[in-house]
């Protein structure tokens, strides 16, 4: 069975190895477009004012559910930035990392030991706390 | 053939994306304009073989500011009435010509000047495709642009402290 | 010619994968509740069907013709672009995951990158779902879910860095063959651990399913969605939970090779490893209970985050000194 379906989908030499990615974003999203549609077609729809409400526990939304949030997501936010950045720049060293030698491997040592600093600032200033 | 159509696919998404981030009036949906144009952009990359560059795009700009974004949009969370449409006639005006004219001083240079090169690297197209754009990168980033490189460290370490320092002021 | 032919075939490819995937998650969600009802010396579904085999199509028959409730005070655009947007990059990551050495999509030398780049994406449409309903649960879970997935994204990008650095590439078939000798979740022993961890927070899985936690916010981000939207989320999760599992068999346990001499295709051991690994998923859902909000924050940003700084020093340092 396996070999069957080697056979059927061998390996094929593309143009570029991206454009199936490319059809395939396509056809997801045709899916899901499909889906909804279909759907729409074949189900009911009665709406009435106590369905459309919105839920809270059986009882009539007390206050607007667009209020502002702690500041503390915002700092995550900027974090997460900022580590996401240090964390690609990693990616490309470590597939080199055999042929980068000492001066990589310190080199990258340096660059991390700079953000860990940061990263201990962060953590005695408490802004890692969410109690 | 298939490549000019990927290219204006992608650039339709790229410019439209653009366009709605200005146009809409709610600014949610400038900030899902503004992905959608970030990810034309990774696409445009990806066709031109820097890989790298385009999932840099995607991760950081797509995925992590855009999130920074959505926050902040979410944060001040604008009520419909302080929404409106700003009223400001001069800034338009200004801010109408001087788009106009950036984008003349683009089309003279296009129409103008022959295709514009840069200086010849250590990888030249053939060899990057042999390589693959990460590696290359690897290899420049703790070798030619190692000062760059602990630069960019230092400059996220302030980014670092900045925000810190920013929302423990806030939060008091 | 060229380019239409493998547009073609990728698109069987494409339809094949799509189709499977969606059956799997459907049948998935028949194995959980079958396990964890085992588990807890219940029986599970048993009414539709043979041992409730039927189960999963009933429930999405029954999904498929419920009434799709769009709340009044909705952002109906976002309320319904947000699904979509999770569902999209959760089937998108299956186009480069490698199946058996020859049934895969696509191959990029940016495999593993591509992967946390796309999946990175599924964020967004969870806060826009949250966003859009206008309902405080979804909108609290949605934000939780966004901390979550964002802070544990970091770890999981950190503690791939480790097999990379061992395998030297970041095309999935080529990491999967560089591991034909030793698996290299025995030389990552804690990178692993790090990104189970971390995959389990990303999939909003218990013991990190704050964001959907029944008891104190109801379903989170999902509350005010009904019929196929929730669906979608539904897909979405368990697409990713077997893309996650698929990603720790490829980087950590040799992917689709066999094990010493027994004659199996690849493509049945991929199957193989995946089914182990989700069933500790099931089977930690059975056991485990829910983290507290600020307890996954520090277990993420004060233990895990120094782990993962530990094991790439490690890593760089043993493979200097002695590869």
């Amino acid at each position: 069975m396996a070999e069957i379906l080697g056979a059927f989908f061998r390996d094929y030499q593309s143009i570029n190895s991206y454009v199936p990615i490319f059809i395939f974003t396509l056809v997801a999203f045709g899916f899901a477009g499909v889906t909804l549609v279909v759907a729409l077609l074949v189900r009911p729809h009665r709406p009435d004012p106590a369905k459309l409400s919105p839920y809270e526990c059986g009882i009539p939304p007390l206050m607007e559910a667009h209020e502002r949030f702690s500041i503390r997501f915002y700092l995550l936010g900027i974090l997460f930035l900022l580590f996401d950045v240090e964390a690609v720049f990693l990616f490309p060293w470590a597939v080199r990392y055999d042929y980068l030698g000492l001066f990589g491997f310190i080199e990258m040592m340096l660059f991390i030991a700079i953000l860990l600093v940061g990263y201990f600032y962060a953590w005695r200033k408490e802004a890692l706390e969410w109690a | 053939m298939a490549g000019q159509l990927f290219f204006y696919f992608l650039a339709l998404l790229t410019v439209a994306g653009a366009v709605a981030v200005v146009a809409l009036p709610n600014p949610l949906y400038s900030v899902l304009s503004l992905v959608a144009t970030f990810l034309g952009l990774a696409g445009l990359y990806l066709s031109l073989n820097a890989q790298f560059v385009a999932v840099v795009q995607v991760i950081v700009y797509a995925g992590a500011i855009m999130m920074l974004f959505l926050f902040v949009v979410m944060l001040i969370n604008l009520g419909r009435e302080e929404r409106q449409a700003l009223r400001l006639p001069v800034q338009k005006l200004a801010g109408t010509i001087i788009g106009l004219g950036v984008f003349a001083g683009l089309v003279n240079l296009y129409a103008t000047t022959p295709l514009l090169t840069g200086a010849k690297g250590l990888f030249p197209a053939a060899r990057l495709a042999e390589v693959g754009s990460v590696q290359a990168v690897g290899r420049l980033l703790v070798t030619q642009y190692v000062l760059p490189f602990q630069a960019m460290a230092v400059l996220l370490f302030v980014g670092i402290v900045g925000a810190v320092v920013l929302a423990r002021r806030r939060a008091r | 010619m060229g380019i239409a032919v493998e547009a073609v075939i990728a698109l069987v490819k494409i339809a094949v994968v799509l189709g499977v995937v969606s059956l799997v998650v459907a049948y998935l969600t028949y194995l959980e509740r079958k396990i964890i009802a085992h588990i807890q010396q219940r029986l599970g579904p048993m009414r539709v069907g043979w041992h409730g085999l039927l189960q999963p199509i009933a429930d999405g028959a029954k999904l498929f013709l419920k009434e799709d409730i769009i709340p009044d005070k909705a952002d109906k655009v976002v309320f319904v672009i947000a699904p979509i947007m999770v569902l999209v990059p959760a089937f998108v990551v299956y186009s480069v995951l490698p199946f058996s050495s020859t049934f895969y999509i696509t191959q990029v030398n940016i495999g593993i990158f591509f992967i946390l780049a796309v999946s990175s994406l599924g964020v967004f449409g969870i806060v826009m779902a949250g966003w859009a309903s206008n309902s405080k649960y979804s909108l609290l879970g949605a934000l939780r879910s966004a901390a979550q997935m964002l802070s544990y994204e970091i770890f999981l990008g950190f503690s791939i860095i480790g097999p990379l650095m061992l395998a030297g590439s970041l095309n999935m078939q080529k990491i999967v063959e560089a591991q034909s000798d030793v698996w290299f979740v025995f030389y990552q022993p804690l990178a692993f651990v790090v990104f189970f961890i971390a995959a389990l927070a990303e999939t909003n899985r218990v013991p990190f399913d704050l964001p959907e936690a029944e008891t104190e916010l109801v379903a989170g981000f999902h509350t005010e969605y009904s019929g196929m939207k929730f669906a979608f989320f539904f897909l979405a999760e368990y697409a990713s939970i077997m893309v996650v599992s698929t990603v720790a068999v490829t980087l950590f346990f040799g992917g689709w090779q066999g094990i010493g001499w027994i004659p199996l295709p690849g493509f049945v051991w991929y199957v193989l490893k995946l089914g182990a690994m989700i069933f500790v998923f099931i089977w930690i859902r059975a056991t485990l209970p829910r983290y507290r909000y600020d307890q996954l924050m520090r277990l993420g940003w004060k233990f895990m985050f120094p782990l993962v700084m530990a094991n790439i020093f490690l890593t760089g340092l043993v493979k200097f000194l002695f590869l």
